[in-house]
């Protein structure tokens, strides 16, 4: 694993492709991984768009590619799409659609699968994003598929979350509204040429009227990603939001929570494994959960005792 | 690893006009629970980049305009000039005469699927290539 | 905003239609007799198992699923009136036949493709097969020739030869056709693309200038077809569906302007069906591309018959040979009558579905490859007897590569068996009047105009390729095809039926792959010597005419006299129109 880290600061492409496997499989070394990687992270600036189907999201972000690389900053992409509840396998075609990813060796891409995890979102989204933050990619654009609440995850990692939707989603855009929309940053109504987008727009207009909370008014930009219009109008939006992230203090809160959250997550993961791997193999502790199996004892007291019991050992072990 | 699935880069090389094979063999591979990365039509070079920053066990080639030969080697030889040629396996399929079967697994692809291969037949080569690089 | 809704071509024909005097078509009486009699043979003579199971699914490659009942009568067709519904063969509605004498007048041309690696490798073949008593050239190009990248693009690399002949430029075709009369014969010029027609048809066109040949002599066809350009293919670059559709008019607008005996179009068809779709699909697109180019042509200021007359269609031949011999009767009828009462065509000729059909290359399949040759010969049978203008039968090593000459052969005398030893020929519609073929024929009809209204409801033929409607059905079918295939729903012997293991050692054509490098030499000489001015002066005035609505054609013909390649031209297309991302089926 320190082979792979040390290539990783070396900027060797292929370590990062194997130390985002090792994570997205949930290797036992995955913390370890993170702890060695954390002190290089913090600099790449997070974009999220999402969107329903059919909203064009994956040309528009290779249109974004394009436009950071022309401000030669290097930037990194992730597509997530979704696993098949039934095979598990996934179909991953965002890639073919990135005609700005090829043959540049400043992109980085790599397509993720869901994998069954709810919300919409691949598995350890946050710490592959870590991952290429620390590889040294100064942009992050992060593509998911969303039309609901779930996707509201997109708020922990994301500096500016960019909502996108088209003309004639007609229910859909009823859903997108009760969720994403209501902390989307900027909101793209993509293939503007179509009829109906005008009404998209006075919609959304009317939705963000209605949205009482911070001081940013999101912005509404619309986009022809296919015929090239309206990307550096987005890319202005952008630039406009991330100064007043900086300016409003609110990328420092927004820092504090998603390094609690880091904190919190690996904690969480650490004890999983602990009584996983270690404690639940403790003698007194696998006869109380036989007795819950077999004697019907309540499980929810059994979960107490065992708690009393790792009180207990640990403090024996503290002497 | 606990959760890894069995990742396939799923290509045709050149001006290659059929995709009728990429198609049904990216659905089945989808159904066998595996990931597809759909690439289409690319240049080998797009395509070992893809295959790198995916991680992919596998390079899936499908070719069905008799380009096999040339386009096949071209493949091998920049896997190799690269060095991805141990981490991932080489597979390619389609309208291949059965004399040249012999000559693409001696280039170094890990086996050859010609139209018409089964199912259960296909799943097992890819299963069996992914296994042999850990 | 509100969309006119249009009526669709059911509707219109349903309206306009005459119907002639309701005279019974059999005695009521006697009706009554047969239908009785059909009852106790049912009681007293018919299986209970068949009775249980009266109606039938043949389950082929690529066929429609109609279910068929065990017997046909003339209960079936009760209402099928001889003079309405089929006519004598060369008269309205044409069911029977577009000529009165069908095959006693003229013979189904025999055309074989050919191409592969170089020009002069591919005129070899040319020659030997014209020796052999083929009547026709059926061109085939190579990968890059038909994606349009010259043989020096990486994307070329490797396939430059294989599948097709490589041809980049005028000299190319000089050899291509060196020691052939292009006034004498007649060329298929397979150019599946709009793009691509305009890229390589004018040079043939310069070519037959240099010789001296004018162009009204030309004699032939080019496929020039969108639902090859935008739904078929693979590629990494398409044009939006809309501009592609007019470079298509275009073409078709310079061709029967400038070269009048020239098909300027094969409605397709078989690559489509082939693709892995139904033959009523294959004949329900194929259909409302035609129309859409009548609707676009008239809407140019052209009388209908001006280019009703010169469109033909390209069809798939299947291997349920009733169901191909019906639909072809079917699409026969139901062209006359949306020619007649839709557009009001005026001439006879305009209201013709002429067509080409080639036999089911996805119906052969590896093992035994010998037995493809039985296959083709049943498509075959099946083509003539459903009344094709002309025929290509598909070589028993399709599956595994380009035919080799022995292959090629023996398609060429599969035609010329049925033709001179079967004696099939000497009747017209020989299977007309069948209780069978005519029933079918008739729901064929039904269901091909079905479709036809679908395909209205996405907005017509454009947008429904534009919104991924038709990929969709595509998929869909083909990969429940294949499904069946591999359970063995559907029985192809010696593959998933029958299973031999034979056929392994089949030694296979090799196209010379030397002639890449050959061609890269070519490619380069002829850069240097042409005159570059030329060349760009050519290809700027055809990016001005892509952007001013002109008429490609005009202006990709002074390219190919400068000497423009294909490649360059299509960068340009690429340029104007920018590229356009289909939809994707998954």
């Amino acid at each position: 694993m320190e082979k792979l880290i040390e290539g990783l600061i070396q900027k060797d492409r292929i370590a990062l492709s194997k130390l985002i496997t090792m994570i997205e499989n949930d290797s036992p070394k995955s913390l370890d991984i993170m702890k060695a990687i954390y002190l290089l992270t913090g600099k790449a600036y997070v974009l999220g768009v999402t969107g329903p189907p059919g909203a064009g999201k994956s040309t528009l972000v290779d249109k974004l590619i394009r436009n950071f690389r022309s401000k030669d900053y290097s930037v990194g992409v992730l597509c997530v799409d979704p696993s098949s509840i039934f095979s598990g396998g996934a179909f991953l075609g965002d890639r073919v659609r990135m005609e700005w990813a090829y043959q540049d060796d400043g992109v980085y891409l790599r397509s993720l699968a869901t994998r069954g995890a709810l919300g919409g979102l691949a598995p350890r989204l946050s710490e592959i994003i870590k991952l290429m933050d620390a590889f040294g990619q100064e942009v992050i654009i992060v593509e998911t598929v969303g039309v609901g609440q779930m996707e509201a995850d997109i708020i922990r990692y994301a500096d500016t979350k960019i909502v996108v939707s088209v003309p004639g989603l007609g229910d859909q855009m009823q859903a997108l509204k009760a969720g994403i929309l209501e902390i989307a940053d900027v909101l793209v109504v993509n293939k503007a040429d179509l009829p109906g987008a005008r009404e998209v727009v006075d919609d959304l207009q009317m939705m963000l009227y209605l949205r009482k909370d911070s001081d940013w008014t999101p912005e509404i930009v619309l986009t022809e990603a296919l015929n090239d219009r309206g990307i550096s109008d987005l890319d202005e939006a952008i630039q406009r939001h991330r100064t007043f992230l900086g300016q409003a203090g609110l990328k420092e809160r927004q820092t504090r929570l998603q390094r609690e959250h880091a904190c919190y997550g690996a904690l969480e993961e650490r004890l999983k494994i602990y009584l996983r791997e270690s404690f639940l193999e403790v003698e007194e502790v696998k006869n109380i959960l036989v007795r819950v199996q077999e004697e019907g004892l309540n499980p929810y007291q059994a979960a107490d005792e065992i708690l009393q019991l790792f009180f207990t050992k640990t403090h024996e072990e503290g002497d | 690893m606990e959760n890894r699935r069995i990742k396939v880069l799923m290509c045709c090389l050149g001006p290659e006009t059929h995709n009728r094979g990429i198609i049904v063999v990216s659905t089945i591979l989808k159904e066998e629970g595996m990931e597809v990365v759909y690439m289409g039509n690319t240049t080998a070079e797009n395509a070992l980049k893809a295959a790198m920053e995916e991680d992919v066990q596998i390079i899936g080639v499908s070719s069905l305009s008799g380009a096999h030969l040339r386009t096949g080697k071209h493949l091998l030889e920049l896997a190799r000039e690269k060095g991805l040629d141990q981490s991932m396996a080489f597979l390619i399929g389609g309208v291949i005469p059965p004399q040249d079967v012999k000559i693409l697994k001696e280039m170094g692809f890990y086996d050859v699927c010609v139209s018409g291969t089964k199912r259960d037949e296909l799943v097992t080569v890819i299963k069996n290539a992914a296994n042999i690089l850990y | 905003m509100q969309i006119e809704q249009q009526p669709t071509t059911l509707e219109i024909l349903q309206e306009t239609m005459k119907k002639t005097e309701n005279c019974q078509v059999y005695d009521p009486t006697y009706l009554a007799k047969v239908q009785e009699g059909l009852k106790q043979w049912k009681k007293e003579r018919v299986k209970p198992q068949n009775l249980a199971n009266w109606e039938n699914i043949p389950l082929t490659v690529l066929g429609s699923e109609i279910p068929r009942e065990m017997i046909y009568t003339p209960l079936n067709i009760a209402d099928t009136d001889y003079c309405d519904q089929l006519g004598n063969p060369g008269e309205a509605p044409f069911t029977r036949g577009i000529h009165s004498n069908m095959y006693r007048g003229r013979t189904f041309t025999q055309r074989q493709l050919v191409g592969f690696g170089g020009p002069e490798d591919t005129n070899l073949r040319i020659k030997y097969l014209l020796n052999h008593g083929a009547t026709g050239i059926n061109l085939l190009f190579d990968m890059p020739t038909i994606q349009m990248y010259d043989c020096d693009d990486p994307m070329a690399q490797g396939s430059v030869g294989s599948c097709g002949v490589s041809v980049n430029h005028v000299p190319d075709w000089e050899l291509l056709y060196e020691g052939i009369d292009l006034a004498k014969e007649t060329s298929s010029i397979v150019t599946h693309y709009p793009s691509n027609t305009a890229c390589l048809f004018p040079m043939y066109l310069v070519m037959a200038e240099r010789r001296g040949v004018p162009w009204d002599q030309l004699k032939g066809s080019s496929q020039n077809d969108m639902t090859l350009e935008e739904l078929v293919r693979n590629s990494s670059e398409y044009i939006p569906p809309k501009d592609c559709f007019r470079i298509e008019c275009d073409n078709i607008e310079f061709i029967r302007k400038n070269v009048p005996k020239w098909n300027f179009i094969t409605l397709n068809g078989y690559n489509f069906r082939e693709f892995g779709t139904s033959g009523v699909t294959e004949m329900a697109v194929a259909a409302t591309h035609g129309m859409a180019i009548l609707d676009e042509m008239i809407r140019r200021g052209y009388e209908v018959d001006w280019v009703a007359e010169r469109l033909a269609f390209f069809w798939s031949g299947g291997m349920d040979i009733f169901e191909e011999v019906s639909r072809l009767r079917a699409m026969r009828r139901l062209w006359y009558r949306i020619l007649k009462y839709k557009y009001k065509a005026k001439k006879d000729r305009s209201t013709w579905m002429r067509c080409h059909l080639q036999t089911s290359g996805i119906s052969l399949v590896r093992e035994e490859p010998y037995n493809n040759a039985i296959r083709s010969a049943f498509e075959a049978l099946a083509a003539v007897l459903g009344g094709v203008q002309s025929l290509h039968v598909d070589s028993y090593d399709e599956a595994i590569s380009v035919p080799s000459e022995e292959a090629s052969l023996l398609s060429l005398r599969t035609q010329q068996i049925i033709e001179h030893e079967t004696g099939v020929t000497a009747v017209v519609d020989p299977l007309g009047g069948s209780y069978y073929i005519e029933a079918l024929t008739n729901q064929m009809e039904e269901k091909i105009l079905a479709e036809i209204t679908e395909i209205e409801n996405q907005g017509g033929y454009v947008e429904a390729i534009a919104n991924g409607y038709l990929s969709r059905k595509i998929y869909n079918y083909m990969y429940k095809e294949q499904m069946r295939i591999e359970k063995g729903e559907i029985k192809i012997v010696g593959h998933n039926y029958q299973k031999s293991g034979e056929g392994k050692d089949f030694e296979a054509f090799h196209y010379p792959e030397e002639c890449e490098a050959r061609q890269l030499q070519r490619l380069e000489d002829h850069r240097t010597t042409r005159n570059s001015a030329e060349v760009e002066k050519a290809l700027n005035e055809l990016r001005i005419a892509c952007r001013e609505g002109k008429n490609v054609m005009e202006y990709t013909v002074n390219c190919a006299r400068a000497g423009c390649t294909v490649g360059e031209q299509w960068k340009i297309f690429k340029e104007v129109f920018g590229l356009w991302k289909r939809p994707g089926v998954f």
